[in-house]
């Protein structure tokens, strides 16, 4: 059955470069499948084929390519990478506000201090024009110096404390963030009075360190607030990632439990005859593909087989671009044989029965007995 | 272990879902299958489309890799190219097609990835572009709108009006010439 088909002579070449009709393309791939000779000639020649790929210029694959890729790939997920880099990009700045929040907090903590300490070198300015020197520092020096008054969190609220009746003038935490406290009144005390400016100037110095502790706060409880929400948002995908679990698991147990009962409605999708190869001319069978509640199956009877002798088997195969799929095996009686397979819904090119040495390939060894085309 | 006994492994390990194994797969074809389908599609971000449906089926479908059928990397950049060719078909079936010239614009080779292998890949990507150039004008053509720009046969006939019977015989000469050329380099051996 190897011998050379004349009419084909030739098509290897066209076949591995790519540049057969679909329908030469089935025709050739029906043909490899009778002769093991072009089989091995089309191996080789897809090699030299297949180097042509690496005479192509240079190209650099872009940044991030394989991170995306491998992402993708891993999980499976069929985002094209267009998609995928917004997502990449949107993703990443999240990452980086939640990564690391007392760093941030930090951060925050250091530009409301520089802030402080700006505001209190200005007031002290505004102040010395119009009252005395001294009350400036009076109001801020708990903590030490004036100029360690910024340092300080702690010092600031006991510093507060010790002005509990200025407290209702401050602000609520919800109003003191950074802006805020930057652009704390300076030039409003006009007023001649002494006791008015010193009330004043406390009253600013208090407000401005409880601003700062208060921004502190507020930003600590914006990152835990953010940090809670990514926790919240993680904690509810695994919620649903498990209740689709649950959902596939039972889905499953149905499955198995409609496969234990008898078939409802069953209904043919298609039937193909299958056609004895050349040294098989006698043998013939049919396929059908039956779909009912539990998936789709194919079932394949064969009549006139030759005798199988020994460990030999019929395998069924079902075949799309080239690659075999296991349909089973079976083992044959009186030239009869019969199989049932529940298959994955694709279009498949063709359905084989080849002899095999055993039951056991994966891979078809053997020749061919009965086709039928799928794609046809 | 011989090239092709380290391949069957390796696609062995991702057979079994071996996420170290194919990334290990994919730093050593990146750089290959992205210029191949960047030279087939003319697109970064298609070749990269394309390169990520290559390890996605590769990933799914690992156990199908048959050795006797050819190398793996011969498996790999004939998934590339087909992969690459239907989307070339889809991009065309969308709009009127546009001339693909060889404009590599990203054509820069990274420095710091003059690696071993690189170098070794190289000298093959040049020994294959040498057997290519040996080949007659007319023979170039064809290998160059049939495998490079997914044509058929028939597809150059009618493009270029020459009788397909023509087509089909500078297609079987280029192939079985190239075939000869190249006879070191597909069994492996070393090309330095």
């Amino acid at each position: 059955m190897n011998e050379p088909n004349k009419s084909m002579a030739g098509w290897a070449e066209a076949y591995v470069l790519g540049g057969l009709e679909e329908a030469e393309k089935a025709e050739y791939e029906a043909y490899l499948w009778e002769s093991a000779d072009e089989r091995q000639l089309v191996a080789e020649l897809q090699d030299t084929a297949g180097m042509l790929a690496l005479a192509v210029g240079p190209a650099a694959p872009p940044a991030g390519m394989k991170k995306r890729i491998l992402a993708n790939v891993l999980a499976d997920a069929s985002v094209s990478p267009r998609q995928k880099d917004a997502a990449d990009t949107a993703d990443a700045r999240t990452e980086q506000s939640l990564q690391n929040p007392e760093e941030l907090l930090e951060q925050a903590r250091q530009t409301i201090e520089a802030e402080e300490a700006r505001r209190i070198a200005e007031e002290r300015g505004g102040i010395g024009r119009i009252g005395t020197p001294e009350e400036p520092a009076a109001s801020v020096t708990h903590g030490g110096s004036e100029d360690k008054s910024a340092e300080s969190i702690g010092a600031a609220a006991a510093a507060a404390e010790s002005h509990t009746a200025e407290r209702d003038r401050i602000p609520a935490s919800g109003e003191s963030a950074l802006p805020k406290s930057g652009t704390a009144p300076i030039g409003r005390p006009s007023a001649a009075q002494a006791e008015t400016t010193r009330r004043a100037a406390r009253a600013r110095g208090t407000r401005g360190l409880w601003a700062g502790t208060a921004a502190v706060m507020a930003a600590a409880a914006i990152m835990l607030g953010i940090y809670s929400g990514q926790l919240r948002g993680e904690l509810n995908d695994m919620r649903s990632d498990m209740t689709a679990m649950q959902q596939r698991t039972s889905d499953m147990e149905r499955q198995l439990a409609a496969a234990a009962q008898p078939a409802v409605g069953a209904q043919v999708a298609r039937t193909v005859p299958l056609v004895g190869s050349e040294d098989d001319p006698n043998a013939s069978g049919m396929a059908a593909m039956v779909k009912d509640d539990t998936g789709m199956h194919l079932v394949v009877q064969a009549n006139d087989l030759p005798d199988l002798s020994g460990s030999e088997a019929y395998q069924v195969w079902l075949i799309k671009d080239d690659r075999p799929i296991n349909a089973g095996t079976f083992q044959s009686g009186n030239g009869i044989g019969a199989l049932s397979y529940t298959m994955q819904p694709d279009d498949y090119d063709m359905v084989a029965i080849t002899l095999e040495p055993d039951a056991e390939g994966e891979q078809p060894r053997g020749r061919m007995v009965l086709m039928g085309a799928l794609n046809g | 272990m011989n090239e092709q006994a380290e391949d069957l492994q390796l696609i062995g390990r991702i057979a079994d879902r071996d996420a170290g194994a194919l990334e290990h797969l994919y730093d050593i074809y990146e750089r290959p299958v992205y210029a191949f389908a960047y030279r087939l599609l003319n697109d970064a971000m298609a070749a990269e489309e394309a390169v990520q449906e290559l390890f996605l089926r590769i990933w799914n479908n690992a156990e199908r890799y048959d050795a006797s059928h050819g190398k793996l990397s011969t498996w790999m950049f004939a998934l590339t190219r087909n992969i690459s060719i239907d989307m070339l078909r889809r991009r065309s079936a969308r709009a009127a097609a546009v001339p693909v010239e060889d404009e590599h614009l990203n054509a820069v080779l990274d420095e710091t990835a003059d690696t071993e292998l690189t170098v070794e890949r190289t000298l093959e990507g040049e020994t294959v572009r040498a057997a290519l150039h040996e080949l007659g004008e007319e023979q170039q053509q064809v290998i160059d709108l049939i495998y490079y720009k997914g044509l058929t046969q028939q597809e150059v006939s009618d493009r270029c009006a020459i009788p397909l019977g023509t087509v089909k015989s500078r297609v079987r000469l280029a192939l079985r010439q190239l075939h000869k050329r190249l006879a070191g380099m597909e069994r492996g051996e070393s090309q330095a």
